[in-house]
Formats: structure tokens, C-alpha cells, sequence
């Protein structure tokens, strides 16, 4: 399904503007919101943007490697945040400290409002390491399948569920001590 | 999982062998069961989390964008094609090599799939599972009838009376025994049915079928099909599948005159670490099983927590809103001795297949005098059946309120974790419910004999939580 899906939509794309304005009707929200969370910039986020639907427009995808549409897409888009990472120049990211949270207390985090939730959900996923940042945009904020996650990232499915994992850990430290502090995260 | 409770499967990956265990365990922990609320938690807050919205005209900048760009060179095409007639070759090959093998895995994946139907459709089951593994050591015994009714008893072989843990359900009623704790846990009037939450424990050995078969399929794995007598005599298939992911090699044994499912064994071992096994044997169908057997009278001594609020309100209903895609029930309303109130609510997503997945219906009341009423974060949550807690805006000043008006969402708009995006339903507004007042004391749970149990001592952080409502609710409707 998909496989015909990328083919019919991409592969016109270059022949037929509609198929290509479908393509940007059906995508072009999400993956501006996703290179926002990456970027936590939303003018350079708009930039990546463009950057990605005028290398889908370009370059139609290859047919030998049918995968979902939509990791597709956003694999293009982690491609234009990763080239624009490499020009800018290398990045800090503390993956190996990331793998151990404890947080074995049984306090729940109940005591959030809907709105406090809202807020420090947002300061939380930003301060992520970029590796669990990227999963939880894809899967959680932009609503990826793990499979789809797995293509868009080109790493495992074993390997996302195991980012997943630790990134909900982590953002669950992070709410306990923004709930602790009753200030902003730390 | 980082449970100072639980010490199997405590390091590295999740693996398939200590899964049930844990899922046993998350049961009757406490700080597992609240670390798993948390995540909901954090699951409900990222699928609601705001988007980033392009800026205006984004849209038709991409367009134009796109227009003035010339298509690709017909070179990188051509090159492209080229490759493809030299892969094509290799393609056809590995495509008619699959074909072979899939057919052949899939007669075998049929006889795997059917015995797995069986147990899942068998009138009853009695079976029993042990794990073996670094630092865990258990029996689980099972006895299934049809869907409502079972019984599992999980007794930590280290720690033997001392360790067990009894869960049955009769259809209505569930038990939940903790001998650690000598605490009994009766939850009446079940709603929402209590056995999907162990689903995944009666159909532990599909589970381990699934992950088993993708192995075999997807990762490389070697499936290998047997003939063979079994302990007992019986001539026996056995499906063994070995390699291609996290587990060492797995067993299916089927009776070979029947098809069914008899036995299932798992083995697996990480570096460093002594191997991990699970059997489950043995598995047997259609054994008649007494009806004692799924009911549950605790050893003297125990300690009882009776939960019966459903019991009273599922089959009251003061309001119903239906829409073609939802159907929204008001059960009850009542009013707790501090004035707060609390009202019953189940839904029902009928478009979807996840059925009553997804987040509470969130609003407001208005008491017979024009007051309003600020919700309070939703704590115990029954698939598709809230108690939603409301507390009020401004003082009461000694005004018992008797009728509201119940204003609700039925759901969330937008899309929620794993749920197709859904349009906004718009605000259902009950007017004119009748309220009823509750006697002192907690009004959720009381002893066996029926004396309410204590009721909330003064607690700061739960007027905070008032507090923080109300100011949300400004924040919402203004002052």
C-alpha cells in the first residue's frame, strides 16, 4: 500500500504539480512542528521546510525501497536538519548519560493541571538529547508508527522503542522536579 | 522498570521471558502502577501538546517555490534506471526464493495460528506457566472460562506463601489478593471489563507467538518444524524457532492428533547473565473447573478495601447524548460533605475500532444559583467510564446546591496517542440534573462490612490542586 502510495504521489509529484500539492497539503504542518522541535527554532524550522518539500520536489524517491509515505517525508526532513547540523558545526550530546534515570518513587504525577502539563511537556521534550528528542517528535508528537519512526530514522525498531523508553523517563524526572520546584525545569 | 520491589529483568532491554512476570508485578506495585500512570500521563500531555504553525501563506510559498524549480535532471533518471534493470535480475531471484519459503512457513504459521485460536476460544483453560530465570523464580497458574470468568495465582517459588499473589474475576466482581501485604482489593460492578486489563496475560503464549513469528520472518530467524512423542506418549509437532532476534529459541509443542497447543517453552540468555526459562505446562482445554474456583474468601486477618461505586451507577442513567460518532452517558451527579462533586460519565467512540480509548471528557458545572464549578484532575481511570471530580469557584456560603448544569466534551479534538485525528464535538450541555448528597467518609471505598473507610485527612496538596483548577478555570472562562 504504501510502497504504491510513494510511488503514485512522489513519482508524479515531478511530472504533476496537484500530486505534489497534495504531498504539501498532507504534510507540510507536521513536518514544519517536527523540525520546530528539533531546531526550537521556528524561523529555521521554516527554512527546513522549504529545504525538504524542494528536495521531494526534485528528487522523487526510489522505487527499489517502497516504504511508508510519511517516514519518507520525514526522513527527508531529518536530513535537511542533519545537513544543516553539519554545516553549523559539531554538537554536545550527552547520549551515553542519558541512559540511566532512576526514578523508582511512587509519587504520581497527578497533581498537574491540564494547563501546568501542557507547559512543562513542551520545556521538557526541548531540553531532550537530540536522539530522544527525535523519537518522541516522531512517534508521539507527530503520531509515526514505531515501524515508521524506524524508517524515518534508519535505525531499528528495537533501537526506537528502546529511545522511547528512556526518553519517557527522562521527561518524567524532568516533571517531578518541575513539580518539586514549582519553577521552571532545570 | 526501576522497581526497588522487582529485581527480574531488571537489566537491559525488556526482554520476552521476564515480561509476564513484570506484568504480574505491575498488578500489586504500587510505584509500578503509578509509574505507568505517569507515562499515561506524559503520553496524554504530548498528544496534546500545541503544534508549531507554519506561518501565513507557508502553504502557497512551498508551492510557488517548487514551480520555479526545475524537475531533476533526466540524467540521474536514466542512471537510476539502469540500475534497476541489473537489480531487477537479483530481485526476481530473492523474490522467487521468498515465495518458496513463505509458502512452506506459511502452512506451518497456519497450524501455529490455528492451535493459538483454539486457546483463545477454548470454553475453559487451566494451565500453568513457571519462570526460571537470574533472581526470579515463579509459578502462575491460570484458569480461564470463556471471556469473564478467571483466576491466576502467582506464587514466587523463593519466597513461597509469603509471595503470592491471587487475582479472580467472576464477570462482575474482581479480586485482587496480595499475601505480602495481607490486603484484599474487591472492586464491584466491574465496568469496562477488568479481563482486558489481564488480556494480556491469558494470551501471554499468542504474544510470545507474535514476536516468535516476526523473528522467523522478519529477522532472519530459522523456524523449524518436528515430529516427535511427547512425555506422555502422545505424538507431538514441535515448532522450533531459534536466532534472528532477542530470543534464544522457543518451543511451540502441538498435539498432533488434535492440533492444539500443549506446551510452550522459551529460552534466552544474555551475556553475563544465567538463561531465563518459561514454560507453560501444561496447557490443558475444556477441564471442567469448580465454580469456587473464581470466586475468593481472603484468610482471616486480611485487610479489605471494597470498591462498589460503579455497582450503584452504571445502570442509572439521568442523561445521554449521541452523535453519529459518539454516545456520551450521564450516570450520576453527586455531591461529597466538602462540596465538591463528583459525576459519573462513560463514553463510547463508535466510529473506532479502539473503543472508549483516548482521554476523559473535560467541562465544567453550574449549580442552581449560577455558580461554576472547575474540574479537578481526573485520578482513577476505567476504560471509557470516569468519575469526574469538580470543585467549586467561589465559596458556597452555606448553599446546598440541588440541581446543575453539566457542560462537557465528549472528547479531546485532534488526535491522541495512536487514535486517528478526530473533529471537535462542540460542548454537550445536561441542564437540570438532580444532585445527590453522599454521607461522610470515602466515598469510593469502604470494608467488607460496609463502613466507609476514613475520609481524606486535611491534605495541603490537594488544596493546592483545588486551587491550581480554579485558576485554570479563570484562565478558561475568564472571571
Amino acid at each position: 500500500m504504501e510502497g504504491a502510495e510513494l510511488t503514485t504521489a512522489c513519482g508524479h509529484a515531478r511530472s504533476d504539480p496537484r500530486a505534489f500539492a497534495r504531498l504539501v497539503d498532507r504534510f507540510h504542518v507536521g513536518v514544519h512542528d517536527y523540525l520546530c522541535w528539533l531546531t526550537r527554532d521556528t524561523s529555521l524550522a521554516a527554512d527546513l521546510t522549504e529545504e525538504t518539500f524542494l528536495s521531494i520536489w526534485q528528487h522523487p524517491p526510489d522505487p527499489r525501497r517502497p516504504a511508508s509515505l510519511r517516514a519518507w517525508v520525514f526522513r527527508i526532513a531529518l536530513n535537511a536538519y542533519r545537513q544543516h547540523v553539519r554545516r553549523r558545526g559539531p554538537q554536545i550530546c550527552p547520549l551515553d548519560d542519558a541512559e540511566a534515570v532512576p526514578d523508582p518513587s511512587a509519587e504520581p504525577l497527578a497533581a498537574l493541571t491540564r494547563d501546568e502539563m501542557r507547559h512543562a511537556i513542551r520545556d521538557a521534550v526541548l531540553q531532550l538529547p537530540e536522539p530522544y528528542r527525535e523519537v518522541i517528535a516522531l512517534h508521539n508528537l507527530e503520531g509515526l508508527t514505531l515501524r515508521e519512526a524506524s524508517g524515518a530514522l534508519d535505525i531499528p525498531i528495537g533501537t526506537v522503542k528502546s529511545r522511547l523508553s528512556t526518553a519517557f523517563a527522562m521527561l518524567r524526572r524532568s516533571l517531578r522536579e518541575w513539580k518539586e520546584d514549582g519553577d521552571e525545569l532545570p | 522498570m526501576n522497581c526497588p520491589e522487582y529485581s527480574g529483568g531488571s537489566s537491559g532491554r525488556p526482554g520476552l521471558l521476564p515480561r509476564l512476570a513484570r506484568l504480574v508485578h505491575a498488578r500489586h506495585c504500587a510505584v509500578c502502577r503509578s509509574a505507568a500512570q505517569d507515562m499515561r500521563r506524559i503520553a496524554a500531555a504530548l498528544a496534546d501538546a500545541p503544534r508549531h504553525e507554519p506561518p501565513p501563506g507557508f502553504r502557497e510559498k512551498l508551492l510557488s517555490l517548487a514551480a520555479s524549480e526545475t524537475p531533476a535532471p533526466v540524467q540521474r533518471a536514466s542512471r537510476i534506471r539502469a540500475k534497476s534493470t541489473r537489480w531487477g535480475v537479483a530481485a526476481a531471484v530473492a523474490l522467487a526464493l521468498a515465495a518458496v519459503l513463505f509458502a512452506t512457513r506459511g502452512e506451518r504459521q497456519d497450524a501455529l495460528a490455528q492451535a493459538l485460536d483454539d486457546l483463545k476460544n477454548a470454553k475453559t483453560v487451566h494451565m500453568v506457566a513457571t519462570i526460571d530465570g537470574p533472581g526470579d523464580h515463579r509459578r502462575i497458574e491460570f484458569w480461564i472460562s470463556g471471556g469473564k470468568r478467571f483466576r491466576l495465582e502467582d506464587t514466587s517459588t523463593d519466597k513461597g506463601d509469603a509471595g503470592t499473589s491471587i487475582t479472580v474475576q467472576d464477570g462482575d466482581t474482581l479480586w485482587e489478593y496480595s499475601s505480602r501485604c495481607k490486603l484484599l482489593e474487591v472492586t464491584e460492578g466491574s465496568v469496562g471489563s477488568p479481563a482486558h486489563d489481564f488480556a494480556q496475560l491469558v494470551l501471554y503464549p499468542q504474544m510470545i507467538a507474535s514476536e516468535v513469528r516476526r523473528d522467523a520472518t522478519d529477522r532472519g530467524g530459522v523456524f523449524r518444524e518436528e515430529q516427535g512423542v511427547d512425555e506422555r506418549g502422545r505424538a507431538v509437532l514441535r515448532y522450533v524457532v531459534t536466532g534472528g532476534g532477542q530470543h534464544g529459541q522457543t518451543v511451540f509443542t502441538l498435539d498432533a492428533a488434535t492440533g492444539r497447543l500443549i506446551g510452550l517453552e522459551g529460552r534466552e540468555q544474555r551475556s553475563g547473565q544465567a538463561p531465563s526459562v518459561v514454560r507453560f505446562s501444561p496447557i490443558e482445554y475444556d477441564v471442567p473447573i469448580p465454580d469456587d474456583r473464581f470466586t475468593f474468601a481472603p484468610p482471616p486477618g486480611t485487610y479489605t478495601v471494597v470498591r462498589d461505586w460503579w455497582l450503584h451507577r452504571r445502570d442509572q442513567v439521568l442523561g445521554k447524548a449521541v452523535a453519529g460518532e459518539w454516545r456520551l452517558t450521564l450516570h450520576a451527579l453527586d455531591v461529597r460533605g466538602n462540596g465538591d462533586v463528583i459525576v459519573s460519565v462513560s463514553r463510547q467512540l463508535l466510529a473506532e475500532g479502539t473503543l472508549n480509548e483516548g482521554g476523559a471528557p473535560r467541562g465544567r458545572l453550574i449549580d442552581d444559583e449560577g455558580r461554576p464549578y472547575a474540574e479537578l484532575p481526573v485520578y482513577g481511570v476505567q476504560r471509557g467510564y470516569w468519575a469526574l471530580e469538580f470543585t467549586p469557584v467561589e465559596p458556597l456560603k452555606g448553599h446546598r446546591p440541588e440541581r446543575f448544569t453539566v457542560e462537557l466534551n465528549p472528547y479531546r479534538p485532534g488526535s491522541e496517542a495512536g487514535l486517528q485525528p478526530r473533529p471537535d464535538p462542540g460542548v454537550v450541555a445536561f441542564d437540570d440534573v438532580p444532585a445527590s448528597y453522599l454521607p461522610p467518609g470515602n466515598p469510593f471505598e469502604h470494608d467488607e462490612h460496609g463502613k466507609p473507610l476514613p475520609e481524606e485527612r486535611p491534605n495541603p496538596e490537594r488544596d493546592a490542586v483545588r486551587l491550581r483548577a480554579i485558576e485554570e478555570y479563570h484562565r478558561q472562562y475568564g472571571k
